[in-house]
């Protein structure tokens, strides 16, 4: 069955997309279409496009990203869901400076569903943590001054037991 | 160095994150550095208005083990939040009674018996009145009080079963849950499922360590 997004047939189409350190990748145009942003440039550009410049992502996260894409590029229904999700928490389970990278990416080329999943995997890392533990996972410096942190503590109490 | 830099994470990304947190998480989050602060404090979709009746929220974690002594609920209601620490040796506990969004928190006493009628218990007006420090959890429940007395007697059952229905019920075979009767400010009624023991139980604040007998 034709997905509804792009032909199947199209499959063989290649973009290029092009990293912030200049590394140039080919990319299934199913798959570089799972971004909002890359998918709305080439609706722009049509078929002149060259390569497709992403000034704010590094090759390292681009592959990344293009990894999820890929694995994303098909309708789910076709896919084990089951499968998919372990695929998922597999994927985004990478280190926090990774991540950090990663979650701007998937921001910047606006694909919701990476959005999704990778702000869950920040919000279970917060959940059940204090604030010093969260500083201490995600490498934050407290830059509350000691009277604003005494007000927060003061307010939250509970929280910080 | 690290590259990334996770307090200056764009505002739309925070609110994300944010929207996946439990409402608990969030005041950690908010506690976390000063753009998290201004950001959670800025994001305000999670202002339960439409929640009807209020939201009780048990964390998971803590419930989970059934041998814990000790047990966290947490009540939100109309932005604001109640924890407590629900300590459940014998016979006594902590209970949180909620009623057309309001809220009392319930403070069992080992030995503060033990009546199903409505004992009166002195309410804490007085005492509220007093308190200047008092948190804006407990506040929601006073200024709503006097309604509550007028409008209340029995919370409704579908609500009694939310309290301890779910992850709590699951896991810990409702341990420290009770079924609550509220009355009106300052009194309710608790009984321990298990044993069926009723309590008549008075309003106090809202983050109570229950003593251990």
């Amino acid at each position: 069955m034709a997905s509804s997004t792009s032909g199947s047939s199209s499959s063989s189409k290649v973009v290029k997309i092009r990293s912030s350190d200049n590394e140039n990748f080919e990319v299934e145009e199913a798959a570089a279409a799972r971004s909002e942003t890359i998918k709305k440039l080439l609706e722009d550009v049509g078929d002149d496009a060259d390569v497709i410049p992403l000034p704010n992502v590094d090759a390292k996260t681009l592959v990344k990203v293009m990894e999820w894409c890929k694995k994303h590029m098909d309708d789910v229904d076709e896919l084990n869901k089951e499968e998919m999700k372990t695929w998922d928490a597999e994927f985004v389970d990478m280190d926090q400076s990774c991540l950090y990278n990663v979650l701007l990416a998937a921001n910047f080329l606006n694909i919701k569903e990476l959005l999704d999943q990778l702000t869950q995997k920040v919000a279970d890392m917060i959940k059940g943590k204090s604030p010093e533990e969260i500083r201490a996972t995600f490498n934050i410096k407290n830059d509350f001054t000691p009277e604003e942190e005494a007000e927060i503590r003061k307010q939250n109490a509970w929280a910080f037991e | 160095m690290a590259a990334n830099n996770w307090s200056e994470l764009p505002t739309e990304i925070v609110k994300l994150i944010l929207k996946k947190l439990p409402f608990i998480g969030t005041f950690s989050f908010e506690a976390v550095c000063l753009s998290w602060n201004i950001a959670a404090r800025s994001y305000t979709t999670y202002t339960p208005t439409s929640y009807s009746p209020p939201l009780l929220l048990l964390e998971e974690q803590v419930w989970g083990d059934p041998n814990a002594s000790s047990s966290l609920l947490f009540l939100y209601v109309e932005r604001a939040l109640v924890s407590f620490n629900l300590r459940i040796p014998t016979k006594s506990f902590c209970v949180v009674v909620i009623y057309g969004g309001v809220l009392a928190i319930t403070y069992v006493q080992v030995g503060e018996t033990a009546t199903k009628k409505e004992g009166r218990i002195p309410t804490e007006q007085g005492r509220e009145a007093e308190d200047g420090g008092m948190s804006g959890a407990t506040v929601v429940g006073k200024k709503k009080s006097s309604q509550t007395q007028q409008a209340s007697l029995e919370v409704p059952s579908q609500l009694s079963q939310g309290l301890f229905g779910g992850s709590a019920r699951k896991s810990t075979g409702l341990q420290g849950g009770a079924i609550i009767t509220w009355f009106g400010e300052g009194l309710a009624r608790t009984s321990e499922p298990g044993d069926g023991s009723v309590v008549m139980v008075q309003n106090n604040f809202p983050w109570l360590e229950c003593g251990k007998s």
